[in-house]
């Protein structure tokens, strides 16, 4: 069993999606997908179909430890010829963010999850750090798809996957079950997953994960467009899942907004890196998944500063995560 | 004299040829590490001491990691406005071992482009 074989949500738009090579990409939800999901799993579970927690379906999870690589794709200009870039403070809080999310208690929660391979189980830990990182100041290639958020460009999968694959040569770096690459788009630039433009950057999603091949190892990767506010950030919306939370940018850049997501993509990664090892088989959902835009108490800072997590003298806003033990969403764990 | 004045025109040219454009190499190297933030005021330091680094490579044909490190430590990571930006020791101690890594990780693959041994 497979996550692209789950059953899909009634009135949800799509979030797994197979490409070409037959590798499953999942998205992180917009707020409106994350709402439509929520209505979703309310009426399901109120027919008695919720079972709620992850199961294991018999596939790898990362081992043995999780390295982060943060890839910013900052070219000149949009394909448009219009302004992008980042926030000042974007590469700081999120180069700082994929160091510390290995070693956490947020990502204590995946210790939990496990793989069981010829026999043998092995359980997930909560250990890596940042990698590496790179600025690539190249040009966006030729809009391959339409994502009617950006007017600016938009870049399908394929070309995730061939900028992924130029920066790896280049830094020789290599894949491998214990290596996330993170790619960060600049601001105004959209992503589809293809180009039939079914699934894109803002409207369906803030960012997904997914994998391919590389020199015979797999290359896990996320999508993670520019923070967006609009679309990626709940703002006191009434009804689930934001519950009439006010989600902070606790370090006053957009970058905390995109940490919110790589943060549900390195961790729905690491305990599902392919599709084939832990989520809600009823809700087709990951770790993240049941727990999107669900950020718990703010116990840390005051105000637009607050957030729920404090690492090393650093605020951040970070959803929480699913723990099987306790059935419930989490900002650290296992409980 | 015609022979002779033509082959130092081509030795001269095959000079020029092999020599690398150091400051493109280094504008290379510092905007593959370009964070942004903290690091925005000592670049123009970063690029001038890289050069001379580099620079001494080419002409020696080796390259020390030592001095490289040396190099990177005297830049100034410790300003009030750094504290003020980084919020904590650890955080600034991280941050910037990551930067250097990433400016030790690019110099690298320069001096391996020019088949120079470095480490």
């Amino acid at each position: 069993m497979s996550l692209k074989d789950a059953p899909p949500l009634p009135g949800v738009p799509k979030m797994t999606f197979v490409s070409p090579t037959g590798n499953i990409a999942h998205m992180a939800p917009t707020v409106a997908a994350a709402t439509a999901r929520a209505h979703a799993a309310n009426a399901i579970s109120q027919i008695g179909l919720s079972g709620n927690n992850m199961t294991y379906q018999g596939g790898t999870v990362m081992q043995p430890y999780v390295a982060v690589y943060n890839i910013y794709w900052a070219p000149p200009h949009l394909q448009s010829g219009g302004a992008t870039g980042f926030d000042s403070l974007y590469g700081t809080v999120t180069i700082l963010h994929s160091a510390w999310n290995p070693g956490h208690g947020l990502m204590n929660i995946d210790t939990q999850y496990y793989q069981t391979v010829s026999g043998t189980t092995t359980y997930i830990n909560n250990g890596g750090g940042l990698g590496g990182y790179y600025v690539d100041s190249a040009l966006y290639p030729s809009s391959g798809c339409t994502d009617s958020a950006t007017a600016g460009g938009c870049i399908t999968d394929a070309q995730i996957q061939a900028e992924i694959t130029k920066v790896m040569n280049a830094n020789g770096w290599t894949g491998g079950m214990n290596k996330i690459f993170m790619l960060f788009t600049s601001s105004g630039e959209g992503s589809c997953f293809d180009n039939t433009n079914s699934s894109c950057s803002y409207t369906q999603y803030c960012g997904y994960h997914s994998s391919f091949t590389l020199n015979g190892q797999s290359v896990l990767y996320a999508n993670m467009p520019y923070g967006n506010q609009a679309n990626c950030q709940c703002q006191g919306q009434s009804g689930a899942p934001c519950n009439g939370f006010h989600q902070t940018m606790p370090n006053g850049s957009l970058g905390d907004l995109a940490n919110n997501t790589a943060n549900h993509e390195i961790n729905e990664t690491a305990t599902d890196p392919f599709g084939t090892a832990w989520y809600y088989i009823n809700l087709s959902g990951e770790i993240g998944d049941l727990c999107n835009f669900n950020f718990g108490t703010n116990t840390w800072g005051t105000g637009s500063g607050a957030g729920n997590q404090m690492w090393n003298g650093w605020i951040f806003e970070l959803q929480t995560l699913w723990d099987n033990h306790s059935t419930s969403c989490l900002q650290v764990g296992p409980s | 004299m015609l022979v002779a004045w033509m082959l130092s025109c081509l030795v001269t040219a095959g000079a020029a040829q092999q020599s690398p454009d150091l400051k493109q190499m280094v504008m290379e190297i510092v905007s593959a590490c370009a964070l942004g933030g903290p690091t925005s005021s000592f670049k123009q330091t970063l690029s001038s001491n890289l050069e001379d680094f580099l620079h001494q490579a080419i002409e020696t044909k080796s390259a020390d990691p030592v001095m490289l490190n040396n190099l990177l430590e005297q830049l100034p990571t410790d300003t009030d406005e750094m504290r003020a930006q980084l919020k904590s020791e650890r955080a600034r101690r991280t941050f910037f071992a990551i930067y250097f890594d990433c400016i030790r990780h690019q110099v690298s693959l320069k001096l391996k482009s020019l088949g120079i041994a470095f480490g």
